[in-house]
C-alpha cells in the first residue's frame, strides 16, 4: 500500500497543478482580452467651437459601415466615404437636370472643346485646418491625381494657376467628359498639406486635408475611423453640428451590421457611398421600418442588369438576346427586395437625361414570356445550355441569379449557375469565359458619365455592351457639351441599346440609410447639401442623437 | 528519462514534416499562377505582365517547388509565415491578434464544459445504467449530433429576436459571452462525458475497488477519494488534448455569432484566398495538436515509468 | 440456422439493442424519403414569388423560403443529396482507407513504416481546418462542383479506415488460421481476401455507420460555410445558411434543415453505437 499511496500523491500533484494551470490561463486570456477589445481611443475634441446648445445632443455619432475608409490612401485614393464627407467637388452634378453646378468653383470657361477649363473658385472657403482654398490647392490636386491616381493620369495633363482663385486645367482631350470628370470621386480637392512634403505631387500621402464637413482625427484600418466637425465647412453654411465625434465602424458582414443597429452598438448603418455592395440587405428595410428605425431612402441612377458574353456563341445572336430580355418579369425580382427597389423597366431611372423622352419613343422594356419562347423555338434554341456566373459575395445576386435561371427555364433555356467566389469571379468575367453575368451600370448621381464611359465605352475593359452604333454613340454623348444634342444622342443610344438588347436591366438600386429611433435627421440633411443640392451618397453633417 | 524524450521528439519530426508539407502544397494544388491572385487580391485588378512579374520574383515564386517549400518551412519554425496577402501585415501578427479572442472563447467554454462533463460523467458513471444514465448517454449522442451552427441560430432565435435578452453578436463582454458558450459547450461537454463515464466506469470495475468496497468503505470514498483520483489522470490528459478545438471548434461557433478569432480568420481567409494566412493555421492547428500530444505524452512518462519502455 | 433459432435471437437482441433498432429506424426513414422524394414533394427549384416567406401551412408543410420554394420538397430532396453525398464520400473512403490498411498491416516492414507515418501526419491536421481549405482553394479555380467537394472530404476521411484496418489486420496477422494459410502456400492476395477482410468486417462496417454520420455533419457545415453544394441544388447546410437573414421573420428556414442534419447524424451514430455494443457482445457470445 505504500508505494500506491506514494503513486497517489504523485498523481495528485499531477491533478493539482493541472486544473491551476489550465484555470490561471483561461483567467490570463480572460484579462488579455479585456486589454484587447479594440475601442477607438480617445481622442480629445479640438473643436469646442461646436456648443450644443444645452447639451441636445450626445457627443459621438457612432455609424457602422461596410467598407474600410482608407484613409491612408492607396492606389484609388482614400475610400468613397471620405472622398465625398472631408472632401468637396468644384462642382455637383444635377442629374434632372443634367446640369453641372458650381460648388467650390464659382464658375468656369471652356476652351478648345473642353481641352482647357478655366475655373474661378468662390473666396472665403477654408480646408479644415484653417486655410483657404485656393488655386494652388486645385493645382496640387491636379497634378497629384495626374502623378498618383489611374483616373488622373488618363485626365489630366497639367494645372496652371491663372491668379490667386483661378486655375486653369488642361487636359489630356477634349470633349464634355472632362467637365463632367470634375463632380467625381476621384476629383474632388485636396489641401497641399495632405501630403508631406507639403504641396509635392509625388509626395508622401498622410491624411486627406479637405474643405467638406467632416475631418479626419483617427484610423484603424478594417476596424475604425473617426472624424470632427470641420469648423470651418460649418460656418460656411450658416450650421451647427450635432455631434462633437463621428465614429465610423467597420462592420463587413451585412448582417452584422444590421444586428450592430438592432443591439444599441451603433446609431445608424449605411450603404457603401459607391453604391453596388456591402448594403443593408434590402429585405430588412421593411422590417426594421415595422420596429420603429427609421429608413433613409433614395434612388440612385444605377441599375442592375444581366450582361452578356456577346463577343461570342450563343450570345451573339440578337434574338437570343431578345428572348432573355422578353423572359424577365421584372416585377418577380424586386420582390425578393420586398419591393424597396424598382423595376426597370428603362434602362436608367426616369429622371436620368434622355429617359422619358425615349420612353416616350417606345424604349420601353417589357415582360413577354411567350413571344420570347417563340423566338427560342423558331431559332432553334430550345434546350440550350448557358453558364452564369455570380458573385457569391452578393448574397441579394445569387437569389435574384436563381430567379432568373427559373423563368429562362420556362422558355427553354437552361441555366448553369456558377456561384463563384469573388476572385474566381472575376478571373471568368476577365478571361471570358461565362455566357451570362450579374452587373450593374451607371452609379451614384455624379457617376452618371463616368460610368457610361467605363461601361459603352469601346476603350474599356469592363464593358457591358459595345457594338459599332453604340461605341459610335457613347463617344459622342461623352464629347457634346451642349445639352440639348447631347440629350438627343443619349435618346439615340438607348434606342441602340433596346434595340440591340445589348443588356438587361433588372431593377434600380437605391442608397440608404437606417437610424435608430433616437436619431435626429431626415432626408434632406441625409441626402442634400445645405444648399439645396442633392447627391445620391449619404451625407452626415446634419445627424445627431438625441439625448 | 531524457532518452525517452528525445525519441519522442525524434517520432514527432517526420509527423511534423508532412504537416508542413501538406500546408505548403495546398497553394500548389490548382493550375493557375499564385502571383496572379496574388496581385489581384492585393490591389483589386486585373494583373498585368509587368505586375505579375514584379510579385512573382518579390516573392520567390520563380523558384522550383522543393527550394520554395524550404524556404517556406524554414522560415515558418521561426514563426515567420510570409505576409498575408490582402492585409500586407505579417500573418502572424494577423493571427496574433485573433488569438485572444478565440482563447477568450475558448477557455470559457473549456472551464463550463470541464465543470459539467465531469458532474454528468460522474452522475451517469455512478448511477449505470439507471434513466440518469441512459439520458446522459442520449445527450452525449445527441451533442455531437446536433449541428453547432443550427443550435447557436436556434438560441439566438429564442434569446436575441423572441426575448431580446441577449445580445446576437459581438465580443467579448460577458454578455456576449453567454450564447456562443452554450452553443459550444453543448457539443465539447457531451464527447467529454462520454469520456469521464468511460474512464471512471473503468477505474470502478478494477480490484482495488473491490478490495475497498470489500473492506466496508462508504461508496462514496470509494468512488471519489480512490477511483475518481485515479480516474482523473486519463480524464486530465483527454482534456488537455482537445486544446486543439482552439481552432477547430472554434470556426462554426464564430461564424454565426461574429466573433472575429482564429476560426472565422480561416474562413475569412478561404474567402479572400489569402493563401499564406490558411496555410499558416492549418500548419499550426496540427503543430498544436502534436505539440500537446507531446507534453502529455512526456507528463505521462514522469508519472508512469512503464511507459517509458514502450 | 434454423428459424426459430432467427427468431428467440432477434427476441432476446432486440430489447438490449434498442439503441440499435431506434438509429435503424431513424436512418431507414431519412433515407426512404429520400428516396420517394419525387413521389411526396414539389419541384425543389420552382420560384414563386407571390409565396416567398410562408410560414407552415397545409400547402407548404414547412414553409417557403425567399424565392417562394416549398421548404419541405427542399429538405427532402436534400436529404437525397446528403446521403448520395454521404455514402459515396464513405464508400470512397473505405475502399482507399482499408486496402491502404490492409496493405501496410499486413506486409508490414517499410511499407508499414511509411504508410503508418502518412496516416499520422493526416491525423494530426484537423480534418476540418483541411477540408475547409481544400474545398476553398479548389472552388478558387474548379469552381464548387459536388464532385470537388467529394474529393476533398475524401482526402482527409480515408485515414479512419486505414488506422482500423491496419490495427485489425496487424492483430489478425499472428493468427492460426493465416499462418497454417502461409504455411501451406497460399498467396497472400487470396489471404487477405478470404480470411482477413471477412474477419475485418465487423469493426469497419462500425465505423462506416459513424463515419457516414460524421460526413453528412462535415458536408452540411461546409455548406452553411457557403463552400458546399451551391444554389440552387438544394442542401440542408445551405438551405440553414441562407436562412440565417431571415430568422426574424422567417425561422422555419433555419430551422427544419437544422432538425433532419441532427436527425440523420444522429441516426447513423446510434445505429453505429447499437452495431458497435452488438459486436461487443457477439464476442462473448462466440
Amino acid at each position: 500500500m505504500i508505494k500506491g499511496d506514494k503513486m497517489l500523491t504523485r498523481r495528485d500533484f499531477i491533478k493539482y497543478t493541472g486544473i491551476t494551470a489550465t484555470t490561471l490561463l483561461g483567467m490570463g486570456f480572460l484579462g488579455c482580452v479585456k486589454k484587447e477589445e479594440t475601442k477607438p481611443t480617445e481622442t480629445p475634441t479640438a473643436t469646442e467651437t461646436a456648443k450644443t446648445p444645452a447639451k441636445l445632443y450626445k457627443d459621438e455619432f457612432i455609424l457602422g459601415y461596410g467598407k474600410d475608409h482608407k484613409l491612408k490612401g492607396g492606389k484609388w485614393g482614400i475610400g468613397f466615404f471620405p472622398k465625398v464627407n472631408t472632401l468637396e467637388n468644384l462642382v455637383e452634378y444635377d442629374l434632372k437636370n443634367d446640369e453641372y453646378i458650381p460648388y467650390l468653383a464659382k464658375k468656369w470657361d471652356i476652351e478648345s472643346n473642353g481641352k482647357v477649363i478655366t475655373f474661378e473658385l468662390n473666396k472665403g472657403i477654408k480646408f479644415s485646418d484653417g486655410t483657404e482654398l485656393m488655386a494652388d490647392a486645385v493645382k496640387f490636386t491636379v497634378l497629384w491625381l495626374a502623378n498618383n491616381h489611374p483616373l488622373g493620369s488618363e485626365t489630366f495633363e497639367n494645372a496652371e494657376i491663372v491668379d490667386d482663385y483661378t486655375v486653369s486645367i488642361k487636359y489630356k482631350e477634349e470633349g464634355f467628359f472632362n467637365l463632367a470628370k470634375m463632380a467625381e470621386f476621384h476629383m474632388s480637392i485636396m489641401s497641399p498639406k495632405s501630403v508631406k512634403p507639403e504641396g509635392d505631387p509625388k509626395g508622401e500621402f498622410v491624411f486627406p486635408i479637405g474643405t467638406g464637413p467632416l475631418k479626419v482625427v483617427d484610423y484603424k484600418k478594417d476596424q475604425y475611423a473617426v472624424y470632427e466637425p470641420n469648423p470651418y465647412w460649418y460656418e460656411r453654411f450658416g450650421l451647427k453640428p450635432k455631434f462633437k465625434r463621428f465614429t465610423v465602424k467597420i462592420i463587413k458582414d451585412e448582417d452584422t451590421r444590421v444586428m450592430a443597429l438592432r443591439g444599441g452598438e451603433v446609431n445608424a448603418i449605411s450603404d457603401y457611398s459607391h453604391g453596388g455592395s456591402d448594403y443593408t440587405p434590402r429585405n430588412q428595410l421593411g422590417v426594421l421600418q415595422k420596429e420603429g428605425y427609421k429608413v433613409y431612402k433614395r434612388i440612385i441612377p444605377l441599375t442592375w442588369i444581366i450582361a452578356f458574353n456577346y463577343q461570342k456563341e450563343p450570345f451573339n445572336d440578337v434574338n437570343l438576346r431578345k428572348a432573355v430580355d422578353l423572359a424577365v418579369n421584372r416585377d418577380e425580382v424586386v420582390k425578393i427586395f420586398d419591393n424597396q427597389v424598382l423595376p426597370a423597366k428603362t434602362l436608367f431611372v426616369e429622371d436620368a437625361p434622355g429617359i422619358k423622352e425615349a420612353k416616350a419613343q417606345g424604349v420601353v422594356y417589357e415582360y413577354k414570356p411567350d413571344e420570347a419562347k417563340q423566338i427560342v423555338e423558331e431559332n432553334g434554341y430550345k434546350g440550350l445550355n448557358v453558364n452564369m456566373i455570380v458573385d457569391k459575395a452578393q448574397g441579394d445576386q445569387i437569389l435574384v441569379s436563381q430567379l432568373i435561371q427559373q423563368q429562362l427555364k420556362e422558355i427553354g433555356i437552361n441555366v448553369n449557375l456558377q456561384i463563384l467566389e469573388t476572385g474566381a469571379y472575376k478571373q471568368r468575367r476577365d478571361s471570358g469565359d461565362y455566357d451570362l453575368r450579374l452587373y450593374y451600370i451607371g452609379g451614384t448621381d455624379r457617376r452618371f458619365y463616368m460610368r457610361m464611359f467605363w461601361r459603352f465605352h469601346p476603350a474599356r475593359k469592363w464593358k457591358a455592351y459595345v457594338s459599332d452604333r453604340t461605341g459610335n454613340l457613347c463617344q459622342k454623348i461623352l464629347k457634346e457639351f451642349d445639352k440639348e444634342k447631347r440629350k438627343q444622342y443619349l435618346i439615340e443610344f438607348y434606342k441602340a441599346i433596346h434595340e440591340e438588347h445589348g443588356v438587361v436591366p433588372l431593377y434600380f438600386d437605391i442608397m440608404t440609410v437606417v437610424t435608430a429611433p433616437n436619431v435626429d435627421a431626415s432626408y434632406d440633411v441625409i441626402f442634400k447639401w445645405p444648399n439645396g443640392i442633392g447627391v445620391g451618397e449619404p451625407l452626415f453633417y446634419g445627424v445627431g442623437v438625441k439625448v | 528519462m531524457l532518452r525517452y524524450i528525445v525519441r519522442r521528439l525524434l517520432q514527432v519530426i517526420p509527423t511534423l514534416l508532412g504537416i508542413s508539407f501538406i500546408s505548403f502544397s495546398l497553394l500548389y494544388v490548382f493550375p493557375g499562377d499564385p502571383a496572379e491572385f496574388i496581385v489581384e487580391a492585393r490591389y483589386g485588378v486585373e494583373p498585368t505582365q509587368e505586375m505579375v512579374e514584379k510579385i512573382r520574383m518579390e516573392m520567390g515564386l520563380d523558384k522550383p517547388f522543393a527550394v520554395q517549400y524550404f524556404d517556406w518551412l524554414s522560415k515558418a519554425i521561426r514563426g515567420d509565415f510570409g505576409v498575408s496577402w490582402t492585409e500586407g501585415k505579417p500573418v502572424m501578427d494577423v493571427i496574433l491578434r485573433r488569438l485572444p479572442i478565440s482563447a477568450e472563447l475558448f477557455f470559457a467554454t473549456f472551464a463550463i464544459s470541464i465543470v459539467f462533463a465531469l458532474i454528468l460523467g460522474i452522475i451517469s458513471a455512478v448511477y449505470k445504467d439507471k434513466a440518469i444514465d441512459h439520458i446522459c448517454r442520449i445527450y452525449s449522442l445527441l451533442g455531437i449530433s446536433i449541428p453547432s451552427f443550427w443550435l447557436g441560430l436556434i438560441l439566438i432565435w429564442v434569446f436575441s429576436v423572441q426575448l431580446h435578452l441577449l445580445p446576437a453578436f459581438g465580443c467579448c463582454e460577458l454578455k456576449h459571452l453567454i450564447l456562443p458558450v452554450l452553443t459550444w459547450s453543448f457539443s465539447f461537454m457531451a464527447i467529454k462525458t462520454r469520456f469521464v463515464r468511460a474512464s471512471l466506469l473503468e477505474e470502478l470495475s478494477r480490484d482495488y475497488v473491490i478490495t475497498a468496497r470489500a473492506k466496508g468503505l462508504p461508496e462514496k470514498l470509494v468512488v471519489f477519494r480512490h477511483a475518481l483520483r485515479n480516474a482523473l489522470i486519463p480524464i486530465i490528459t483527454y482534456f488537455s488534448l482537445s486544446l486543439h478545438h482552439l481552432i477547430v471548434g472554434s470556426i462554426m461557433v464564430e461564424v454565426v455569432f461574429s466573433w472575429l478569432g482564429l476560426g472565422s480568420l480561416l474562413v475569412e481567409s478561404v474567402f479572400k484566398r489569402d493563401f499564406p494566412v490558411v496555410q499558416a493555421l492549418v500548419f499550426l492547428s496540427g503543430v498544436l495538436l502534436i505539440t500537446v500530444n507531446l507534453i502529455v505524452d512526456i507528463l505521462y512518462a514522469i508519472i508512469d515509468p512503464r511507459v517509458r519502455y514502450e | 440456422m434454423s428459424s426459430e433459432f432467427v427468431f428467440r435471437v432477434i427476441k432476446l437482441e432486440l430489447p438490449r439493442n434498442s439503441l440499435c433498432v431506434v438509429g435503424l429506424v431513424i436512418v431507414l426513414f431519412i433515407a426512404t424519403l429520400g428516396l420517394i422524394a419525387p413521389l411526396i414533394a414539389k419541384d425543389p427549384y420552382e420560384t414563386n414569388m407571390a409565396e416567398r416567406l410562408k410560414p407552415p401551412s397545409l400547402e407548404h408543410p414547412f414553409g417557403t423560403d425567399q424565392l417562394g420554394r416549398d421548404l419541405f420538397s427542399r429538405v427532402v430532396y436534400g436529404a437525397r443529396t446528403s446521403l448520395i453525398v454521404a455514402i459515396t464520400i464513405s464508400a470512397l473512403s473505405m475502399v482507399i482507407g482499408c486496402l491502404t490498411g490492409a496493405i501496410s498491416g499486413y506486409f508490414g516492414g517499410i511499407i508499414d513504416d511509411i504508410i503508418g507515418r502518412i496516416i499520422d501526419v493526416f491525423l494530426s491536421i484537423p480534418e476540418i481546418v483541411v477540408n475547409i481549405a481544400l474545398v476553398g482553394v479548389f472552388c478558387v479555380v474548379y469552381g464548387t462542383s459536388t464532385w470537388n467537394i467529394i474529393l476533398a472530404v475524401v482526402f482527409t476521411n480515408w485515414v479512419s479506415y486505414a488506422r482500423i484496418t491496419r490495427g485489425i489486420v496487424l492483430s489478425l496477422k499472428e493468427r492460426e488460421f493465416v499462418l497454417c494459410a502461409k504455411a501451406i502456400g497460399a498467396k497472400n492476395s487470396w489471404i487477405l481476401f478470404k480470411h482477413i477482410i471477412p474477419n475485418a468486417i465487423g469493426p469497419i462496417v462500425v465505423l462506416a455507420t459513424l463515419n457516414v454520420g460524421n460526413v453528412i455533419m462535415t458536408v452540411a457545415s461546409l455548406g452553411f460555410l457557403g463552400l458546399g453544394i451551391q444554389p440552387p441544388t438544394p442542401e440542408w447546410g445551405q438551405i440553414l445558411n441562407s436562412g440565417k437573414n431571415y430568422i426574424a421573420t422567417a425561422p422555419w428556414i433555419t430551422f427544419f434543415p437544422g432538425l433532419f442534419i441532427a436527425l440523420s447524424v444522429f441516426g447513423f451514430n446510434l445505429l453505429g453505437e447499437g452495431l458497435r455494443d452488438m459486436l461487443k457482445r457477439k464476442r462473448v457470445y462466440v
